[in-house]
């Protein structure tokens, strides 16, 4: 008998789910564990194979693939549990975080608060000031490079970094997406100053042109990351030894997945996975029973989520529907209401 | 509300594009202005234009993509928020040089009051925000400091002719000219002699305020670790309302 398996890890509960070739279904559910969530996930599997009779070695030696959605990352960024990240950028331009384009101030809000001006503010920076360096190098819009990288001053900023502890350091230059070579670079040295620190590339993250919000998705991604980084690879390293021969499959914002290992390269793509996995299931159900716009709820422990679904699924850039962070990737029509769930930011 | 950045910083640029088609347009980052102190917090910094509730600004590289410039920097300035015991918004500048026109220069109109007297205003005993302050620096040495792997941070790393601008200049940048404009802040909003020390070693180490500044318009000593001097700090103070009172006396 061959399976597939998904499984949900929600800040309270982690779900599961298996089919087998035949297209019976079982279920189970198991407490997260947030100091480390690959123990529910295997709690949750075992709970699967008790479900079908059977051994978690038979279940998964037989898995083609398992699925696995995620709410570790936007619940830490939600609540504000982070990793300490530090921010690498192009001379002259460390401020563009801070300036936001101006529409900082106001983007996710209702009308009538946009309206009563005086009473918006900015969100705090994303990268405190000390833990942000300007570095020497420029590319142009045709992506020549203008001025060489300075890479002692790259090496020594990062070295300033890394003497404050940080967990991760997001790197976004301008132009990069044209000519990525400096960031290439610069991620070199900080591998030989530090070769198990993440480090993540705007021109990796989200390769496409406006600096502001190339940088802020690249620093919330970095933010994220070794949460992600933390936990799966020693779920996958536990999967294989329970004889697991088939994928680990994260995920996405957008609707599809990614491997395991490519995961914390494109973390803040998992912060609406969940719901727009919803989204996708809730928009094929309504298919099959003839329904083409569809409204889809989650209620979690800490956020509470609405999609909306047209008969194209309703997947579409996501940059303008963040209050903070705007992100620059195709995410699904989704918000995440602030007034309900803990602190939970507004993005609607 | 203290007045948000007292006037526009007009700067037009016209001329042959990197694309070689002709173009003109306004330079939109002067939006990017600080907002005044309000009666319990401070302004937003960078935060718009009082006028235009969703106002925003182009990125760095929407402007290098559209238009002949590349930018040097874009960033908010120090000491630009007018002090009060809560803190007028701070203004930002921009500086650029012409890049990549066939034409090689760009032609530049700039237009813009308050450089003689600052006109964002403060309210019941806060300072005003910066004047506007555009500089033209003709045949500088830019180029070569690219090519030297070096991108200037601040004016006076530039070498060339430094014209500080008057209200109104109709002109060319040549290719080796850089224009730098500075638009304003917000007003403060009270005696910055009021203002929370703590709040004021907070702004000195965001660079939002320098420490001149904390000393001299909010009576704040900053000690080497970048904290407020509690003793230093009330004595000056006092220091600063006695020269208050001298001044009226003399009056």
């Amino acid at each position: 008998m061959a399976y597939i398996i998904g499984v949900d890890t929600g800040g309270t509960f982690t779900d599961g789910f298996v089919a087998d070739e035949t297209g019976k279904l079982f279920a189970a559910k198991s407490p997260s564990t947030p100091t480390d969530f690959s123990l529910g996930f295997l709690n949750v599997i075992d709970e699967l194979a008790v479900a079908l009779a059977t051994s978690t070695q038979d279940l998964l030696a037989n898995t083609h693939y398992i699925v696995h959605g995620t709410t570790s990352t936007l619940n830490a960024l939600v609540t504000g549990d982070v990793s300490k990240v530090g921010f690498l950028t192009t001379k002259g331009h460390a401020d563009s975080i801070a300036i936001m384009n101006v529409e900082g101030r106001y983007a996710g809000l209702d009308a009538d608060e946009i309206q009563f001006m005086a009473n918006t503010d900015k969100p705090p920076l994303l990268v405190p000031r000390h833990l942000i360096e300007e570095i020497n190098e420029r590319i142009d819009y045709k992506g020549a490079q203008i001025v060489a990288l300075d890479e002692d001053g790259a090496r020594a900023a990062s070295q300033r970094l890394l003497a404050q502890n940080v967990e991760a350091i997001a790197v976004s230059f301008l132009w990069s997406f044209q000519n990525p070579r400096y960031e290439h670079r610069v991620r070199d040295i900080i591998a030989e100053l530090a070769p198990s620190l993440f480090v993540a590339l705007s021109s990796d993250v989200s390769p496409r042109i406006r600096e502001f919000a190339r940088s802020a998705t690249t620093i919330v991604n970095t933010q994220v990351a070794p949460i992600l980084r933390r936990y799966l690879g020693p779920l996958e390293a536990q999967l294989r030894q329970r004889g697991s021969a088939g994928s680990l499959l994260i995920m996405q914002g957008s609707g599809g997945c990614v491997s395991a290992s490519q995961a914390p390269r494109h973390a803040v793509s998992t912060l609406d996975s969940v719901l727009t996995g919803g989204l996708v299931g809730c928009t094929k159900l309504g298919s099959e029973l003839g329904h083409k716009n569809i409204i889809s709820t989650d209620i979690g422990g800490a956020t509470f989520l609405v999609g909306l679904g047209d008969a194209k699924c309703g997947i579409r850039n996501g940059y303008e529907n963040a209050r903070h962070p705007p992100a620059a990737l195709p995410w699904g029509d989704v918000g995440v209401r602030r007034d309900l769930g803990f602190g939970a930011t507004r993005r609607c | 509300m203290s007045v948000c950045e007292g006037t526009w910083d007009l700067a037009l640029l016209a001329g042959v594009d990197q694309r070689g088609g002709p173009f003109v347009t306004m330079l939109c980052d002067p939006i990017a202005g600080g907002l005044g102190a309000r009666v319990d917090r401070d302004g937003v910094n960078s935060g718009g234009q009082n006028r235009i509730p969703m106002g925003r600004i182009a990125d760095v590289e929407i402007n290098e993509f559209s238009f002949p410039m590349l930018y040097l920097w874009r960033r908010e300035e120090t000491d630009s928020g007018g002090p009060g015991r809560y803190r007028g918004g701070l203004g930002a500048s921009s500086c650029f040089i012409p890049h990549d026109s066939p034409d090689g220069r760009v032609h530049l109109v700039v237009s813009s009051p308050g450089k003689a007297l600052p006109l964002a205003h403060g309210l019941c005993g806060g300072y005003p925000a910066n004047n506007s302050y555009d500089v033209l620096v003709r045949g500088t040495d830019v180029r070569k400091q690219f090519v030297a792997g070096q991108i200037p941070g601040s004016l006076q790393d530039i070498a060339g002719h430094h014209d500080e601008l008057p209200s109104h200049v109709e002109t060319d940048l040549e290719p080796d000219d850089v224009y730098y404009t500075h638009w304003q802040g917000g007003g403060g909003f009270g005696d910055p002699l009021f203002r929370d020390p703590i709040a004021v070693a907070n702004d000195v180490a965001g660079l939002r305020v320098s420490s001149d500044a904390a000393r001299n318009l909010y009576g704040v000593v900053i000690d080497n670790d970048g904290c407020h001097d509690p003793i230093a700090t009330d004595s000056r103070r006092v220091e600063l309302r006695k020269a208050r009172a001298m001044h009226s006396l003399s009056e």
